[in-house]
């Protein structure tokens, strides 16, 4: 038992980097335009599209929506974000997803299948956060900053 | 297996579909969500009978279905709920049941409040202990999640909080305390205890000279008086670390009537004695940590608890005290488990258990007649897991155990084999 503990320490010691650079240009995040929100850190991004936490600084309710398992623009987040919660891979997001879901506790967000489609989505939703590819910015959304 | 029992689980995923749930992914519409499973299960043991299924034989007696619904009607309030179909040994025979049923008000992150069958927090992993879908192995390490008391496990009928605390630059804490009942209807733990407290009179009539003495459980039944637990959970400011703190109890009475045939002399002989045991887990302490990064994932958890038997016999022809017993188990696992790519994962665990810290080698148990071997399970596991396709997944598992803590005698008639192991393969579908 002291050597697993002493195992998971030193493991965990070891894994107090950040996300990997390389993906911080892959994408953006985007809320609604109304949103009063400018910047968002890493940890809150990955706790509102885990649903751990669900709420903006107005209190208003966060209402996270992912583009498709397929999609690398959802590769590049889920490195770049919800790696900071061990979940690098979407396999490992999809597994936490089963977990909670089978045992009653939560489900995921949305799934849209295209950028457009999270563009609409996020525009239509006051609430509303997104990622999609830098590309496909427009109008009605307005991209947050993400910062350590 | 029993042809007749295959319906119920297979009805369920048949259900789903005349549902419409969505074959692509259940993620993509979140107002209401269709999910569930179907599993079939072969397993072999080299020796012994593990909860009552005939596994020294080999057996396909172990199948598993579930169809689970959540919907969201209003952005604070969320309703889920599961339904359930097993088929282990003599366990379940596909009865399809409520696992679960919750409704979920959530105004703020760091209180919610929670209603209905709720998943038991025990632990980290047993809230997944019928998804199979959601863990890398087959058969979790028993001594944290005991299979032959997964009943007093499951779920508590009432009620509690939840939340999400933020704690500045050391990270958050989940919690969750829930406190009500068990629904012990029909359950396992109810016929493994009635039989065991049955079986428990045949040595003292035989020894008034009885001859040829055989029991049939004519009723039993279970009710719970209290179930409560819940969890501290800190993720402190370390990319994928978890550190998880849980305290539970319950208190549950077992009444069971049996009826004994047997000859005095040339005479034949009946008497219906009956049994009521109170058994109560004052607390539980679970202490646990899991580090997961990129595709591995390494977990330790370790369990202590006390518990509190009464047993009283009224109906013999002879007096029988009441029985009180005081045990302390506990059990510590490591797990590591580790995901190669999208279709394959493997991942092993060894787990050591006691039935109780003061008789780690079964010297109590042996000095009341019993085996040794009862009062210890060391077991080492390994599973290999694929998931062909994004609906269907086959595990291959191995178990190498020492000692027989969760085997029963009265399930093993003819004794037990200290030395042994499993071998088990689980499909599954599920979408």
């Amino acid at each position: 038992m002291r050597i697993a503990v002493a195992a998971l320490l030193m493991s965990a010691a070891l894994g107090v980097s950040g996300a990997p650079a390389a993906d911080e240009g892959s994408f953006v995040v985007i809320v609604a335009a109304s949103n009063p929100a400018t910047s968002i850190r890493r940890q809150e991004l990955a706790r509102f599209f885990l649903k751990k936490t669900g709420r903006w600084n107005d209190g208003r309710g966060v209402v996270p929506v992912d583009l498709s398992a397929g999609s690398p623009v959802r590769s590049a987040f889920t490195r770049a974000v919800l790696s900071v919660e061990g979940m690098g891979q979407i396999s490992s997001v999809q597994n936490f997803w089963l977990q909670q879901v089978y045992s009653g506790r939560s489900s995921p967000p949305t799934v849209k299948a295209t950028d457009a489609e999270v563009l609409a989505f996020v525009a239509a939703n006051p609430g509303a956060i997104g990622y999609i590819a830098p590309v496909a910015a427009a109008g009605g959304v307005k991209v947050l900053t993400v910062t350590d | 297996m029993n042809a007749k029992r295959w319906p119920a689980g297979v009805s369920l995923a048949v259900a789903a579909m005349l549902a419409g749930a969505p074959t692509a992914s259940a993620q993509e519409a979140n107002d209401f969500v269709i999910r569930g499973f179907v599993s079939q299960g072969f397993l072999k043991s080299s020796a012994n009978r593990l909860l009552d299924a005939e596994t020294d034989e080999g057996t396909f007696a172990y199948t598993e279905a579930a169809l689970n619904f959540t919907a969201q009607p209003v952005p604070k309030v969320r309703v889920a709920a599961q339904l359930f179909a097993r088929d282990f040994g003599t366990q379940g025979n596909n009865r399809v049941v409520l696992d679960w049923g919750v409704g979920e008000y959530r105004a703020w992150d760091p209180l919610g409040f929670r209603i209905g069958r709720v998943k038991f927090p025990v632990g980290l992993y047993n809230t997944v202990q019928d998804a199979d879908v959601a863990r890398p192995e087959i058969f979790q390490p028993s001594g944290v999640y005991p299979p032959e008391r997964r009943d007093l496990t499951n779920a508590i009928d009432g009620g509690g909080i939840f939340g999400t605390l933020q704690l500045g630059g050391a990270g958050y804490l989940e919690y969750e305390a829930l406190y009500g009942t068990l629904d012990l209807d029909g359950t396992y733990i109810l016929l493994r205890s009635s039989k065991q407290a049955s079986a428990a009179l045949v040595a003292p009539l035989s020894g008034l000279g009885f001859t040829n003495v055989n029991y049939v459980v004519a009723d039993n039944s279970g009710k719970s008086k209290r179930a409560w637990g819940g969890y501290v959970e800190w993720h402190p400011p370390v990319s994928g670390l978890r550190i998880r703190g849980g305290l539970q109890g319950a208190e549950v009475d077992f009444l069971t009537t049996t009826n004994y045939s047997m000859f005095a002399g040339p005479a034949p002989v009946s008497i219906t004695a009956r049994s009521s045991v109170h058994f109560e887990v004052p607390h539980q302490f679970v202490i646990s940590g899991e580090y997961s990064r990129g595709g591995l994932r390494l977990t330790a958890e370790h369990a202590r608890q006390r518990t509190e038997g009464l047993t009283v016999i009224s109906g013999l022809p002879f007096p029988v005290p009441p029985n009180a017993t005081v045990a302390e188990p506990i059990s510590t696992y490591g797990q590591a488990a580790y995901r190669f790519n999208d279709h394959f994962q493997a991942s092993g665990y060894y787990s050591v258990s006691y039935a109780d810290r003061n008789d780690k080698d079964g010297a109590k148990l042996a000095a009341r007649g019993q085996a040794a071997s009862g009062a210890y399970e060391k077991d080492l596991a390994f599973t290999l897991r694929a998931d062909v396709n994004a609906h269907f997944l086959v595990k291959v598992e191995f178990h190498d155990y020492n000692g027989t803590l969760i085997l029963s005698p009265v399930e093993n008639p003819n004794g037990m084999e200290k030395d042994w192991n499993l071998f088990a393969v689980k499909a599954t579908f599920h979408f």
